[in-house]
């Protein structure tokens, strides 16, 4: 018999068996979204705001996935819950946002000055990028996500992410002042 | 040399990370050996890969904390309807089974923010408050008036309701702007202190906790030591704590 809990259970893939979503380990991987929602939001705040938005939908029920993926679930709840919430007020994120008059998250312990603020000129880079290109360069390279995963938290084939990829980046090298 | 074409482009920026392999790599590794212009190309890109890829930002220690008071907070629910099905398979009394679900956290006590904002779901009881003067309302709960946002904000009052919740009396006016709705909510009594892992910020010097509970934004803060709760869906962070924070020079009296 199913149990009631059993029974709420949202099931987001239907190609291999399935297995629960592990509330337990969900803390795993805040840091890749996290940086993935700066890169798509341009702000900290924000990015907070939507991180923490993600989690409240996905834990809201028991969620079975049909593939070992769960960051790349939880990329896509996040991609979900940004165009929803911040394309509908049509925000487009602003790379002066990041660092100048917002409260910044505490770095790691020990972290160089020039590190903290190389990471923020990077993030900043990746917020001024036209939007496909930086849900490419957010997923890969800020999430972690393989061009695989990528291309199916982003609804695309993975030759296109690979395009937008190289086109993100080489804006991003320009941007970071990269020339050889 | 020939200009790579978009399928090269995709190739020079896997083999910029690493995934690109067999013979597809060393094909082009031995293009980039003999073009200049490619070999700068895959080099931009393999920098960028590296500075992307050493990024050491980390959710901030309160963002965790937030996280696991939802994981906790989905939690609850679900052990409530165990033990309610528990003591039903296994014929105890209602009355234990009740004794059992009031003593999970959350079931007693005085209200808390998150209750309190509730009450911005429920419809208005009475006509919206008329404005008495610049930046007040015709209303006001135990001396604190509460504020006229529709010139300086555009978000107009449009209805009040009266509650009690846990032997508090509280006082709600709505706003609407746009569309959407938003409730603040002032509660007699003791101030109640916001849940733990609620954001901190501060706005012209009024400290303000805010927090996310199932789709709401709830901000609450503190006035002449009565609780404020201001809630909405779909408004942004920072509209609620402008509003929240906003004194009009003094005619909001904190």
């Amino acid at each position: 018999m199913l149990s009631f809990v059993s029974a709420l259970a949202v099931i987001e893939d239907t190609s291999t068996p399935g297995r629960e979503l592990d509330p337990a380990r969900l803390g795993d991987h805040v840091d890749r979204l996290y940086r993935a929602a700066v890169g798509l939001c341009g702000s900290h705040a924000d990015a907070e705001d939507l991180v923490q938005e993600t989690f409240v939908a996905v834990l809201r029920r028991p969620r079975l996935l049909r593939a070992d993926d769960d960051i790349g679930y939880l990329l896509r709840v996040l991609r979900n819950t940004f165009y929803s919430r911040y394309r509908a007020e049509r925000r487009r994120p602003r790379a002066t946002d990041l660092g100048e008059h917002e409260e910044l998250p505490e770095p790691r312990p020990g972290l160089a000055p020039e590190a903290i603020l190389a990471s923020r000129e990077v993030l900043a880079a990746v917020a001024a990028l036209p939007e496909p290109y930086r849900e490419a360069v957010a997923a890969v390279d800020l999430a972690g996500l393989s061009y695989r995963e990528a291309a199916k938290a982003l609804d695309t084939r993975e030759g296109t992410i690979m395009s937008r990829l190289h086109r993100g980046r080489a804006q991003v090298a320009k941007s970071l002042g990269y020339t050889s | 040399m020939t200009r790579p074409n978009d399928a090269e482009h995709s190739e020079l920026t896997a083999l910029a990370d690493g995934t690109l392999s067999g013979r597809r790599r060393r094909r082009l590794e031995e293009r980039v050996a003999s073009e200049p212009g490619l070999r700068a190309e895959l080099e931009r890109q393999r920098l960028a890969v590296a500075a992307l890829r050493s990024s050491e930002l980390a959710a901030p220690a309160g963002l965790r904390a937030r996280i696991e008071a939802e994981r906790e907070r989905a939690r609850r629910p679900a052990r409530r309807r165990r033990l309610a099905l528990g003591g039903a398979l296994a014929g105890v009394a209602a009355a234990c089974t009740l004794a059992l679900l009031l003593a999970l956290p959350g079931g007693t006590g005085a209200p808390t923010v998150v209750e309190a904002s509730e009450l911005a779901d429920l419809p208005a009881t009475t006509a919206a408050p008329a404005s008495s003067r610049p930046a007040r309302l015709a209303a006001a709960a135990f001396g604190l008036p509460f504020p006229n946002w529709a010139d300086k904000f555009g978000w107009r009052a449009t209805g009040l309701r009266r509650d009690e919740i846990d032997g508090r009396d509280a006082v709600t006016v709505f706003y609407e702007k746009e569309g959407r709705r938003i409730g603040y909510t002032i509660v007699s009594g003791e101030r109640i202190d916001p849940p733990d892992g609620a954001a901190s910020a501060a706005r012209e010097g009024t400290r303000l906790s805010y927090l996310h509970d199932r789709g709401r934004l709830v901000v609450t803060w503190e006035r002449r030591g009565f609780t404020c709760v201001l809630s909405g869906k779909g408004v942004p962070r920072e509209v609620l704590l402008s509003l929240a924070g906003w004194r009009a020079r003094g005619k909001i009296p904190v």
